[in-house]
């Protein structure tokens, strides 16, 4: 009820439109009785059931796409029951393109960087007046995006489908709203379930005295917000001063905290109905004094953690943590010396990597940098590279993964 | 359950007249020949017009696979992997148009996992094509104007509950 139509993003998808060859009879169901084509590919594509299983197994974006290919076709995709069932099928389509925010405006501004060529090159802008104000994405978890609204509103929204949700007021959050957005998280995981939440910490107690730190969730299942405190004990105000660095997997809110060599990972589970706060063995030595120079990504189900091979070193580490795992195991090493030499003398992961996505196939996995000012896609494992559109010296961090999918707000 | 007798030959009988004999623990993961054998309508050889001799050939190779159980535990990861493997290559036919008439036997015979890795393979196939080469491939009539397709492309009709 809640769930309005954007007003932004026009999937003008191709320029030029195409007329067919054949002039003729507009047709039904069946445009296919060409005798070019075998008589089982006219049998398949002509029987409607046939073609809805096909097509259910489309990624999302292509089923965008494909609505233009016929009037038949167009109902397909777009009937309530289709995208149901389509929304129902777990899994997570790798990233069509990346979200950037255009830098030194006042406003906020996104333009979509496309990674399938198929999408135009320019004409997906998010740029959502919600209330006259423009929304500040502050995560996109595995399709759907989290943004806030100044001065006090928070959305959830699916760009792919135009669909924006705000989230109802949580009375007991009485903050100031800026405060709120950072330790704001969203958890969104179709695999696991149609139903996002989203999740808000607040340390409370004063400098001195920490006497707990309190969980308010939401849930799009039930619709509303409910409140807890973290189980643990001594209660650790520590990790949560760090909370605002975290990201969604597996079935918890996952950061990084401390100094120096001594760095641990926090893992909040938010499954039940207390949440429970635990350390978990961070198993790698990442050999460099600076939390700023390690970071954590969640793309394809894996947990990826980046950190630098030795201090001012220019060799990066990928690591991998894999559903029902526990322990990290090497997966990529990145030199950055092969995409710009000389190195700069000051540049830390925190504020230089914008993002890691794992590819369907190995070679398709790619990172976002940001060097010199410019911002570049590195394919991790042919080791090229190429500059993101050079509009303005962007910066890598606020960049978001655009995923395509069908998941209702 | 198993009926490990060496089990009962179901004969089958394609389009073309060709007959194959089948083990009757194979053939039971076709739901349309399972429940003729229920109905008992398996005393003859099963007629199948809608099958060609080539495409059930593929199909009962697909379900003898498909019927092999593993022995053992570390066994059955093996099996997994070997599987996975077999489907893979399973799918990967010279003709495209075979693809189509897996899926349609798929379809016909009603064996669920045959389906769902035929579709797979022809959505694999078309996911990465534009617009016009999905028309193109399936020779698809653009039925919409010009306006309407402009429209199409820029508007997003998606009907919620």
């Amino acid at each position: 009820m809640e769930t309005i139509l954007g007003p932004f993003s026009e999937f003008h998808v191709g320029s030029e439109v195409v007329t067919s060859d054949d002039d003729g009879r507009a047709s039904s169901e069946e445009h296919i009785t060409d005798n070019k084509l075998p008589s089982s590919v006219c049998t398949v594509m002509s029987n409607t059931d046939l073609l809805i299983e096909i097509l259910l197994r489309l990624p999302v974006i292509s089923l965008l796409l494909f609505k233009s290919v016929s009037k038949h076709w167009l109902s397909l995709i777009t009937s309530p029951n289709f995208t149901l069932r389509r929304s129902l099928i777990p899994n997570i389509d790798p990233p069509s393109g990346l979200f950037f925010r255009f830098p030194y405006q006042r406003d906020y501004l996104y333009d979509l960087i496309r990674l399938d060529i198929r999408l135009p090159a320019t004409s997906f802008r998010f740029e959502t007046n919600l209330e006259g104000s423009n929304a500040y994405i502050l995560q996109a978890c595995n399709g759907l995006l989290l943004c806030y609204v100044r001065p006090d509103k928070y959305y959830v929204c699916n760009p792919s489908i135009n669909l924006f949700k705000m989230l109802p007021q949580c009375n007991d959050l009485s903050l100031e709203p800026s405060k709120i957005a950072g330790h704001m998280k969203m958890a969104f995981d179709p695999t696991k379930s149609p139903h996002y939440k989203v999740i808000h910490s607040t340390i409370i107690g004063d400098d001195h005295f920490v006497s707990s730190i309190q969980i308010h969730t939401y849930s799009s299942q039930t619709r509303n917000w409910s409140s807890s405190l973290v189980c643990s004990d001594p209660i650790p105000m520590r990790p949560f001063l760090h909370f605002d660095d975290g990201i969604y997997w597996n079935d918890g809110i996952h950061w990084l905290t401390g100094f120096f060599a001594e760095c641990l990972h926090y893992k909040l589970d938010i499954m039940n109905e207390r949440p429970v706060l635990t350390t978990l063995q961070l198993s790698v030595n990442l050999d460099d004094e600076y939390p700023w120079n390690r970071k954590l990504f969640e793309t394809r189900g894996c947990l990826l953690l980046l950190g630098m091979d030795g201090t001012r070193s220019q060799r990066l580490n990928i690591y991998e943590m894999r559903y029902g795992y526990s322990e990290w195991s090497f997966k990529y090493l990145v030199n950055l010396n092969d995409i710009i030499m000389p190195f700069p003398e000051e540049w830390f992961i925190g504020s230089g990597v914008g993002c890691i996505a794992l590819g369907e196939r190995e070679e398709d996995s790619f990172m976002v940098l940001g060097l010199n000012g410019n911002v570049i896609l590195y394919k991790i494992v042919s080791k090229t590279s190429r500059e993101l559109p050079e509009l303005e010296p962007w910066s890598p961090v606020g960049s978001f993964l655009f995923t395509a999918c069908f998941a209702g707000v | 359950m198993s009926s490990s007798s060496s089990s009962k030959m179901i004969e089958l009988r394609s389009s073309d007249g060709e007959t194959f004999h089948v083990e009757e623990t194979v053939v039971l993961q076709s739901e349309t020949i399972k429940q003729m054998i229920d109905d008992d309508c398996a005393n003859a050889a099963i007629p199948l017009p809608n099958v060609t001799s080539m495409t059930l050939a593929k199909v009962i190779e697909y379900i003898k696979k498909h019927a092999e159980k593993p022995k053992d535990d570390d066994d059955k990861k093996v099996a997994e992997e070997d599987l996975k493997k077999f489907d893979a290559e399973f799918v990967k036919v010279d003709q495209e148009s075979m693809l189509f008439d897996l899926v349609r036997a798929a379809n016909y015979l009603n064996i669920k996992s045959l389906l769902d890795l035929t579709c797979q393979a022809v959505a694999d196939s078309i996911k990465d094509l534009s617009v016009e080469e999905v028309r193109k491939k399936f020779n698809i009539q653009n039925d919409f104007t010009p306006e309407e397709e402009a429209k199409v492309r820029k508007e997003n009709a998606w009907a919620f509950d």
